[in-house]
């Protein structure tokens, strides 16, 4: 499978089919990501669309040396920005599909998690939220955010600390 | 770290928030401690469970919307521009050069005559003259140079030198116009870049044959080869040769020396400026082969080629237009076959992607970089598509998948190419193949392809070779820092030799040249 960078690159080479690939590829984890960020689901669409179409107009401010994704959404992130929208999400959905194979009422653990990452502070939740449902990795998220890696890495740290206090009763019986 | 200490990490751990030491501490504690052994599994069970609580729905057809929105830009046309920069050498090398002399002397012009001791603007029909201890050096709008010794009378033309009395010695760029120097002995016609040319009384051949024989052109060829012609016969001298010629004899070839002196200083010159007179001369060649190839395809002969009162610009923009005409051609041909375009449709093509085309040549030429992004050839399209029957527009829809597939397979094998032969350069190790290919691989190819960018700016007089050196150097530079990582030392540094081999000026002439051939 080709990498993102090498099939931007063959996009700027003048092939459309790279292009293509590349939004299939991030169609939905940027639309979540840009979905926890907006307003309405109506605005994250357009958002959508407009991070693809900035990345058309700036394709040649791309580096090769770049990594293509931090990119990416960095230019979403922006866009969300300017839309009014917040970096620190406030909207957790609940699960549709069964991802843990735990038989736990789905609801109940849901609610829980939801209210526990939204009683964050604002700085932790922005971290935690795109490192665990973004899953973005620690040094894009610096980047992205503008701060310090170690900075994020102790936001995270009090985040995972906060939530597990918090989430004490899930974990009682295991 | 004992168990308390190894309870409270099990989440960072799990999290991978620890650094190596901690780590490397934490896993150890586990090993040999029964009752934590289980910690982390745990801690990475929990971290499961809250990212279980996302999913967000995606809507459908959220991808497609954006596609739609987009045409996409023919690899030709890319190539197309390519091309056409570099064609454009053939008249326009390096900055753009103005039409002036330098050095000292005097320009008549008309009634006027005005003396010059720095520089001084040149245009057709001028007359520089030098007075003893004077010497000045012309410089052509082409970037051809001529230097006047002391002494002379020269008149000037965009690529033609009238010698009436005095000695030029004259570098003349490669061009599809032919460079000439008339006297009233004889025509120099440059075929090659390098020589001198001699006329008037002033030199001891002359006059040792004063007695009779009137002014005597006398020419040595110091590089490259010279056609020497009057109207008695003609004479092609090579490197070292040289020849006389006078009024009623015919030219004939002669064994006079007095090449040293030229000799010397064409050495000194030859040194400051022999890698960019190489890279000079191979561009050209490239250029004019090019050109030459475009030429073949039009049946109507080069239009501005022959015009004496053209500028060097309007000469470029006329190469240019005729080289877009040409790829138009081909590309309307190919759509008219696999389309089975009525004669109506084809003339809607055409018009369309010329007039896009017009537009594309301006910007080129103001060095309009946006313009020529934003997929400008879709316009052509999208008016074609208009009077397209869905059959069609099917057609072309399978068309453009088509070519992006051959596109992307001739990518995927020239950058296979490309891989083997830094890996050769570099002896890499199966193991250093392996883990190499896909990183190593795209980076020659877009370093290359930067390399190349630079230097269509460099040659259409957008940047001066000094800064086009400079970058050349940081983007190899660069681009070794990134790999450089399981490389021994001495594959460092021979990876630094083959970036700068593949990114050397001579290398870009092997740039394709559209589309060849019919597919």
């Amino acid at each position: 499978m080709t990498s993102d960078e090498g099939l931007f690159l063959m996009f700027l080479r003048g092939e459309s089919v790279p292009f293509e690939e590349l939004v299939r590829r991030h169609e939905a984890p940027l639309y979540r990501f840009l979905r926890r960020r907006a307003p309405s689901a109506a605005q994250a669409d357009d958002l959508f669309q407009e991070t693809w179409m900035a990345v058309l107009r700036g394709k040649h401010t791309f580096r090769e040396d770049r990594l293509f994704r931090p990119w990416l959404y960095a230019i979403a992130l922006n866009l969300a920005r300017k839309a009014g929208g917040r970096t620190a999400p406030d909207r957790l959905d609940a699960a549709d599909a069964p991802a843990a194979s735990e038989p736990l009422d789905r609801g109940e653990t849901a609610g829980l998690v939801r209210a526990a990452v939204q009683a964050l502070p604002e700085a932790q939740r922005e971290v935690f939220v795109m490192s665990e449902y973004d899953g973005l990795p620690y040094a894009e998220i610096a980047d992205l955010l503008g701060r310090p890696l170690g900075t994020v890495k102790s936001q995270m740290h009090y985040a995972i600390k906060q939530l597990r206090a918090r989430l004490e009763p899930l974990w009682e019986g295991r | 770290m004992d168990c308390i200490e190894a309870r409270d990490r099990a989440d960072e751990a799990a999290y991978g928030l620890l650094d190596g030491a901690e780590q490397a501490a934490f896993e150890s504690h586990l090993r040999g401690c029964p009752s934590c052994i289980r910690l982390l599994d745990e801690a990475r069970e929990r971290r499961t469970l809250l990212r279980s609580v996302r999913v967000v729905p995606v809507p459908a057809g959220l991808a497609d919307r954006v596609l739609r929105r987009r045409r996409p830009w023919p690899r030709w046309a890319a190539a197309a521009a390519l091309v056409l920069a570099l064609g454009g050498l053939v008249w326009n090398v390096g900055r753009r050069p103005g039409f002036e002399a330098v050095g000292a002397g005097a320009r008549v012009r008309g009634e006027e005559r005005i003396p010059f001791a720095n520089r001084i603007a040149l245009a057709a029909g001028d007359l520089l003259r030098t007075q003893a201890g004077e010497s000045a050096t012309i410089r052509f709008p082409d970037g051809s140079t001529a230097a006047v010794r002391e002494n002379a009378r020269v008149s000037v033309a965009m690529r033609r030198l009238g010698l009436e009395a005095g000695e030029v010695e004259c570098r003349v760029i490669r061009g599809a116009e032919r460079f000439v120097v008339a006297t009233p002995a004889g025509e120099v016609i440059v075929l090659g870049t390098q020589f001198v040319v001699r006329y008037g009384g002033e030199t001891e051949m002359n006059r040792a044959r004063a007695a009779g024989a009137g002014a005597v052109l006398s020419v040595a060829v110091v590089t490259g080869a010279v056609l020497v012609s009057n109207s008695r016969g003609e004479v092609t001298l090579g490197p070292g040769d040289s020849a006389v010629a006078a009024a009623g004899e015919a030219p004939r070839k002669t064994d006079e020396a007095g090449l040293e002196r030229m000799e010397s200083e064409r050495q000194a010159l030859e040194k400051e400026s022999e890698t960019l007179q190489a890279r000079v001369d191979d561009l050209s060649r490239a250029g004019r082969e090019m050109l030459l190839r475009l030429r073949e395809r039009e049946s109507s002969p080069a239009p501005a080629a022959k015009a004496a009162g053209k500028s060097p610009d309007d000469m470029m923009r006329a190469t240019m237009k005729l080289a877009m005409k040409a790829q138009v051609k081909t590309l309307v041909d190919k759509l008219e076959r696999k389309l089975q375009l009525t004669p109506e449709q084809r003339k809607v093509a055409e018009t369309a992607y010329l007039a896009m085309m017009d537009k594309l040549v301006a910007a080129m030429f103001e060095g309009d970089e946006a313009f020529q992004d934003n997929g400008h050839v879709d316009e052509a399209l999208l008016e074609l598509g208009k009077h397209l029957r869905p059959d069609q527009q099917e057609g072309l829809r399978r068309m453009q998948e088509e070519e992006a597939q051959a596109g992307r397979k001739a990518a995927e094998e020239s950058q296979a190419k490309a891989f083997a032969a830094a890996a050769a350069d570099l002896r890499l190790t199966d193991d250093q193949r392996a883990r190499m290919a896909a990183p190593l691989g795209e980076k020659l190819q877009s370093v290359q392809e930067r390399s190349a960018m630079l230097y269509v700016k460099v040659m259409m007089g957008r940047m001066k070779m000094e800064e086009y050196r400079t970058r050349n150097q940081a983007l190899v530079q660069e681009s070794v820092e990134s790999l450089r990582e399981g490389l021994t030392a001495d594959q460092v540094e021979a990876l630094k030799k083959h970036l700068e081999k593949i990114t050397a000026p001579g290398a870009m002439t092997r740039v394709p040249v559209g589309q060849e051939g019919d597919k």
